[in-house]
């Protein structure tokens, strides 16, 4: 059988991923609101289970030792569980549903409108991007601006996928033949990954994807960027890689707005307009280098077994020239 | 002096009278509860270790990052056979196994309202388990998760038999379920002793009735949905297809419905057999029974009302949401009575900490743990951080493995000698105990970390880097440890069936009826049918009970003694009339093939659930032909 | 206890009607069909909510209600004969169960006969979207129910002409007891899955939900 490559995470480190993927360590508002109520829900809880272990713990090791008879009255045993099992118990799950209609009002709706829509869509196992206003389509990688939120509108073009960025927010089901949305909003910039959390098919376990919080300026120049569509190619290498690229039949299932149009209207493949401007390669599978994309092109199945790109035989030349061609999208 | 009927003629008599037919058409034909029952039991403990073995492959593929132990393909049809063997194959079958065979005994009759159904019902469960796991064994099982979500599983996504399995065996599954369920119900509302009234019931009968009566409506639609997801694949039609406007969320609420039931379904039966056990190592009346009844009656009406906090993350309005946080989170006030129960019970009576009621201590303990990660997961925002991550996954099997497993193994051990005449080994048992409770945390508790470092669940791999290697590893170690338990036990059981020590009639000085008769129970139960008048009729009021004669009716006329039970009225239990019962037969057996043949049959050929249908159809016209044998000469 | 044990040994054998272990299980079974039936009916109106536009959807017309109707008609005259099989259960006339049961097989067999004609004379098959399906599979599941019904009666009519039930026997009475139980299931659930199939379209009008 085939083998994931290991991905080395420094590749993630390098891209300025800062921390763990954990939810407990949250980087924007949705993520925080929901960090405190976990806190509420642990104290809540655990105070009340561990009091009620110790008394088995005690009851048990007081029983061995204590000689006679146990005793039997019934009234004040009703009474004791009434206390016990009904009035602390509610009591406590009273407050812990103050605590969760709290929370969920307020990571229902974003502290301020969001200026910025983007679509995703998932897909039998990778990320198509959207940001409507702006004519941008990109794959994998989310860019949004710093300390304001964005509204997320998601969608499936297969089976059910859940987008999730732990340290920014909950996740949201992409159900097919719904839109669900979500916002998200980052404190301060940096890479936060984001993994898909629905069982999808084989690859389920390597469908991840980016967000990269930015300033302001910085996300508008690469806005800007991205919307252009693919400079023509510069050098000879990379026209014939065009050529290969074409020849090899890529066109069927990838756009590179500008030069080729799938020849599906909804691509079953990533957009590859500005693909070396990407950090990762196949759903955040490996990072960016000329290295795997040649390993990727040549045998996808060999990184991540099951996913929906055949193998292609290339010639060492078109190789070359297919990667200067690749490379040359940015 | 009260059991005077009792005679030996009359033992002999009644042994001839209900004798089961010799040799292999005997043995296929049985129908007797205490077989059924028992078959039922090492059935769904065979598939146990089946479950326990597919979850080793997983623990050891996910001990370290990038593993290539296993293929992403197998490891998908791996969790998936994993949890559909324990949810579908072990545990229910395994509770409604021990229903059957102590529910009789309990309730002092001498068989179940329908044996044959009985019989019939078994049979579909082995047959539908074994047909999923020949999916196994080619390569082609199920692998869309336990819960089987389109259009994943439709015929889009699924291609080849993988979940034709999963349809055609599951909604099998549920026949027999069902087939229990009727059985149970009838059973313990008209056939209890003359004078047990519904509250001298015993808490584990009444947690069977419960179970029954949630399995009466929690299956169904079940079997509606996985139709409808069969007729998807097998002709054509689009109840999940969005593109010709079919709703892959009709699918989630309709499993859930089932499944959300299905969970109490599994924990309601083992608080009614810790009901039964920490009574009797306390040496006293359990702490407020009416409660308890009332606890387990609300727990099965609430759990329908829950089934949308699995489904949280679907988008589905906030308002609704918050309805069925509110709804879960009362649950715990049922929870919380029957453990101060249980607790009160312990504190007030006088310990004999034997294994039963070890197994029944580490119970409360993890179930304690898994209660409050549930509660936990109530709450709608919290839920969308974890939900399907490894902390869903620690919560449910400290539920199921603390909350079911454990009581169930306390089942073992407390009824093992009614059931073999013989007792479980303690020097295993104990290693079988300490390891279970240590191997379970090890396993479990790391994966609540992982859940918060983000790790999903249903991955066949993971990259290194992100924080997960060393829980990873820990729950990996955890489970060989577990399987070391699950080994010491396997050796004690058999060691224990063919050297145990004799356990005598009643060896932990028991209340309730089944410890009335001998251990192996006679295959009529009872010579002297017992009248009650009390919870605990085997015991003096008050606590330090000392045991005393059960009070016994004339039931079999000298001279004409017939395969009959006693039917009694379904609220306080008053003699009516006796009810003539089937013997043994060979129909219960050929309606489950033809009806198994219709099922799996759909997976091939349409036209084999034709035959199939037609042949149950020849099978239930010999079975009443035979139910209606002409009265026995006048004697 | 010092009392002698209480003597039963002349209870009676078998017990008629809601007494009978066969009539409790038929109510059980009945149970389940009707969650099984309710289950249909709410994922028909799921569907039909969260489709957009026309309910049936575009391409496809309301369906005929005639021979569904005329099916139910005749099911539900049924209850005529079941009414007289009780009574002549009651009054122990087993010679009446012939003609009532007889009767009951050929109104029944009459509900499975205009069905299937009423099934096969629509325009479309189940395959051409999700509102096809449930109306197949919500007929069709109506229509196993009363096969299953008429195979039953059947069988209790060549039971009933050859004098089976004139031996008053009451195993086999609660038998009947049952099955007319069963019976009046049938006929009462056909009511609410006509309603759904052939008036709700009509009565909710043709917009969709979603
Ligand atoms: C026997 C099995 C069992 C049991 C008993 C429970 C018990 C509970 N479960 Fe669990 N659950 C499962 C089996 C079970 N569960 C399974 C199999 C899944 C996953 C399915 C899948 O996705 O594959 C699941 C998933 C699951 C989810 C969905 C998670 C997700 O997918 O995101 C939720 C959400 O609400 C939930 C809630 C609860 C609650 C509130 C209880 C309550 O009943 C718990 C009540 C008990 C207590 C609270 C403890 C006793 C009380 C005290 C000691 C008093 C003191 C405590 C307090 C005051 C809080 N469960
Ligand atoms: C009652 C139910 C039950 C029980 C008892 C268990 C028991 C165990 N489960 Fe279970 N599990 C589920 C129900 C259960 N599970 C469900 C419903 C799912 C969800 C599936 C899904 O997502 O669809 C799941 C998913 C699940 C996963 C997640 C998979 C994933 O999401 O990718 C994991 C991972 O570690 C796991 C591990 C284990 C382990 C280690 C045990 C151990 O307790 C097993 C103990 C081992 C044994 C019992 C072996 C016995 C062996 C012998 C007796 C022979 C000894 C021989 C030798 C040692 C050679 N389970
Ligand atoms: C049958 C459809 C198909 C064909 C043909 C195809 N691809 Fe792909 N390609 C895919 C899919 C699907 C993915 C996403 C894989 C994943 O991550 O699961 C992908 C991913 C990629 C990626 C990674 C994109 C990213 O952002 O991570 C590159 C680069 C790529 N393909 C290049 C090529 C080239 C070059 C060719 C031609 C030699 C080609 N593809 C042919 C379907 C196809
Ligand atoms: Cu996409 Cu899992
Ligand atoms: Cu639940």
């Amino acid at each position: 059988m085939t083998r994931a490559r290991p991905f080395i995470a420094s590749a993630l480190l390098a891209a300025g991923c800062q921390g763990p993927h954990s939810v407990l360590s949250p980087a924007g508002p949705a993520a925080r609101s929901i960090e405190g109520l976990w806190w509420v829900l642990f104290w809540g809880t655990i105070v009340a289970a561990a009091l009620t272990i110790v008394l088995i713990v005690f009851v048990v090791l007081r029983r061995r030792r204590v000689p006679g008879p146990g005793t039997v009255d019934a009234r004040r045993e009703d009474r004791w569980l009434l206390v016990t099992g009904v009035a602390i118990p509610a009591a406590i799950v009273l407050t812990l549903l103050v605590a969760t209609f709290r929370t969920a009002e307020q990571v229902a709706r974003p502290p301020t409108e969001p200026a910025l829509t983007i679509d995703v869509v998932g897909h039998q196992f990778w990320w198509e991007v959207r940001y409507p206003d702006h004519g941008v389509v990109t794959a994998n990688e989310i860019h949004i601006p710093v300390g304001r939120p964005v509204r997320l509108r998601l969608g499936s073009a297969d089976v059910i996928h859940s987008f999730w960025v732990p340290r920014l927010a909950g996740k949201m089901d992409m159900t097919p033949g719904h839109v669900t949305e979500l916002w998200l909003e980052a404190d301060s910039p940096g890479v936060y990954r984001g993994q898909c959390a629905e069982l999808c098919g084989v690859q389920h376990a390597l469908m991840a994807f980016l967000v990269v919080a930015q300033p302001d300026a910085e996300l508008a120049a690469w806005l800007e960027a991205q919307a252009r569509p693919a400079a023509a190619p510069v050098t000879d290498a990379s026209a014939r890689g065009l050529t290969v690229y074409r020849q090899f039949d890529c066109v069927a299932c990838h756009a590179v707005r500008g030069l080729t149009r799938p020849q599906q209207a909804r691509a079953p493949g990533p957009d590859l307009t500005h693909l070396s401007s990407r950090r990762t390669l196949a759903a955040v599978t490996l990072p960016m280098s000329r290295g795997n994309l040649a390993g990727w092109i040549l045998d996808p199945q060999a990184h991540k077994p099951g996913n929906r790109m055949p193998a292609t035989t290339l010639t060492p030349d078109q190789l070359h020239d297919l990667l200067a061609f690749l490379e040359g999208l940015r | 002096m009260s059991t005077a009927p009792a005679e030996p003629d009359l033992r002999q008599t009644l042994a001839r009278v209900w004798a089961n037919k010799p040799g292999l058409v005997g043995a296929l034909g049985q129908v007797n509860h205490k077989t059924i029952g028992v078959r039922y039991m090492v059935t769904a403990l065979a598939f146990f270790v089946v479950g326990g073995l597919e979850a080793l492959v997983i623990r050891a593929q996910l001990a370290s990052p990038n593993a290539g132990l296993v293929s992403p393909e197998l490891y998908n049809q791996l969790f998936t056979m994993h949890g559909s063997t324990m949810m579908f194959l072990f545990v229910v079958p395994f509770l409604e196994g021990l229903a059957i065979y102590l529910v009789p005994l309990m309730i002092g009759t001498r068989d179940m309202a329908f044996p044959r159904l009985n019989a019939f019902g078994y049979w579909v469960y082995l047959f539908a388990g074994l047909a999923l796991h020949v999916g196994l064994l080619a390569g082609v099982a199920p692998d869309a998760g336990w819960f089987n979500y389109p259009p994943l599983s439709g015929p889009g996504y699924s291609l080849g038999p993988h979940i034709d399995y999963w349809v055609a065996t599951i909604t099998l599954l549920e026949v027999a379920a069902l087939a229990a369920a009727v059985e149970l119900i009838v059973t313990i509302l008209r056939q209890r002793a003359p004078g047990m009234t519904l509250s001298r019931m015993p808490l584990f009968v009444w947690s069977a009735l419960v179970m029954a009566f949630m399995i009466v409506f929690a299956m169904p639609p079940l079997v509606v949905t996985s139709l409808f997801l069969g007729l998807d694949r097998f002709a054509g039609m689009h109840f999940f297809n969005v593109a010709a406007g079919g709703e892959p969320l009709l699918w989630q609420h309709l499993f859930w419905f089932f499944g959300h039931p299905d969970v109490y379904i599994m924990l309601v039966p083992v608080q009614g057999a810790v009901s039964m056990i920490v009574p009797a190592f306390a040496r006293r009346p359990l702490a407020g029974y009416r409660w308890a009844v009332l606890s387990l009656v609300a727990i099965g009406f609430v759990s329908f009302g829950l089934w949308v906090h699995h489904m949280y993350a679907a988008g589905l309005p906030v308002l609704g949401t918050s309805f069925f946080a509110g709804a879960s989170m009362m649950i715990t006030i049922p929870s919380a009575v029957l453990i101060f129960a249980w607790i009160l019970t312990l504190w007030r009576g006088r310990l004999r900490l034997e294994l039963p009621l070890l197994f029944v201590i580490g119970f409360l303990v993890l179930l304690i743990l898994g209660g409050i990660t549930g509660i936990m997961l109530a709450s709608q925002p919290f839920d969308t951080q974890v939900h399907d991550t490894y902390f869903v996954v620690a919560h449910f099997h400290y539920v199921l493995f603390g909350g079911v497993v454990f009581p169930i193994f306390a089942a073992i051990y407390y009824w093992f000698p009614k059931v073999t005449g013989r007792m479980l080994g303690k020097r295993l048992g104990h290693a079988h105990f300490w390891l279970f409770l240590l191997g379970f945390n090890v396993t479990f508790f790391p994966m609540h970390l992982l859940g918060f470092d983000g790790m999903p669940r249903r991955v066949y791999t993971y990259l290194p880097g992100l924080g997960w290697e060393s829980n990873n590893l820990l729950a990996t170690i955890g489970a060989f440890i577990l399987a070391l338990g699950a080994l010491a036990f396997t050796i004690n059981f058999f060691a224990s069936l063919l050297g145990g020590r004799r356990a005598g009639d009643d060896p932990w000085q028991a209340g309730t009826l089944e410890w009335a008769t001998a251990s192996p129970p006679p295959i009529y139960n009872f010579a002297a049918l017992p009248a009650v008048d009390d919870l605990e009729p085997r015991w003096t009021e008050g606590p330090d009970p000392r045991p005393r004669p059960v009070a016994s009716v004339a039931f079999d006329a000298p001279g004409d003694v017939r395969r009959e039970v006693l039917a009694t009225t379904a609220l306080d239990a008053r003699p009516e009339h006796r009810v003539p019962l089937p013997a043994s037969s060979l129909w219960p057996l050929a309606l489950a093939a033809s009806v198994t043949l219709a099922f799996v049959g759909a997976m091939t050929h349409l036209g084999l659930v034709v035959v199939g249908a037609a042949l149950s159809a020849l099978a239930l016209v010999g079975w009443f032909r035979q139910a209606n044998p002409a009265p026995e000469a006048p004697r | 206890m010092t009392s002698p044990p209480l003597d039963l040994t002349a209870l009676p054998r078998g017990a008629r009607g809601a007494r009978a272990f066969a009539v409790w299980g038929v109510a059980l079974l009945v149970a389940i069909e009707l969650t099984v039936v309710a289950s249909m009916i709410t994922s028909y109106f799921y569907l039909r909510v969260t489709t957009s536009g026309p309910w049936p959807p575009p391409g496809i017309a309301p369906p005929d209600p005639t021979l569904a109707t005329l099916a139910l008609a005749s099911l539900l005259a049924s209850l005529v004969p079941l009414h007289l099989t009780l009574r002549a259960l009651r009054q122990g006339t087993p010679a009446r169960l012939r003609p009532t049961l007889a009767t009951g097989l050929a109104l029944a067999a009459g509900y499975v006969v205009l069905s299937a004609l009423d099934l096969a004379k629509k325009p479309h098959d189940w395959t051409v979207n999700a509102y096809t399906s449930i109306e197949w599979t919500l007929s069709g599941y109506q229509l196993f129910h009363v096969i299953a019904l008429t195979g039953l009666l059947a069988a209790l009519t060549v039971a009933a002409l050859r004098g089976r039930f004139d031996r008053l026997d009451p195993t086999d009475l609660a038998i009947v007891d049952g099955a007319l139980l069963y019976w009046a299931f049938v006929a009462a659930a056909a009511v609410p899955a006509w309603a759904t199939l052939y008036l709700s379209p009509r009565l909710l009008g043709a917009d969709g939900g979603g």
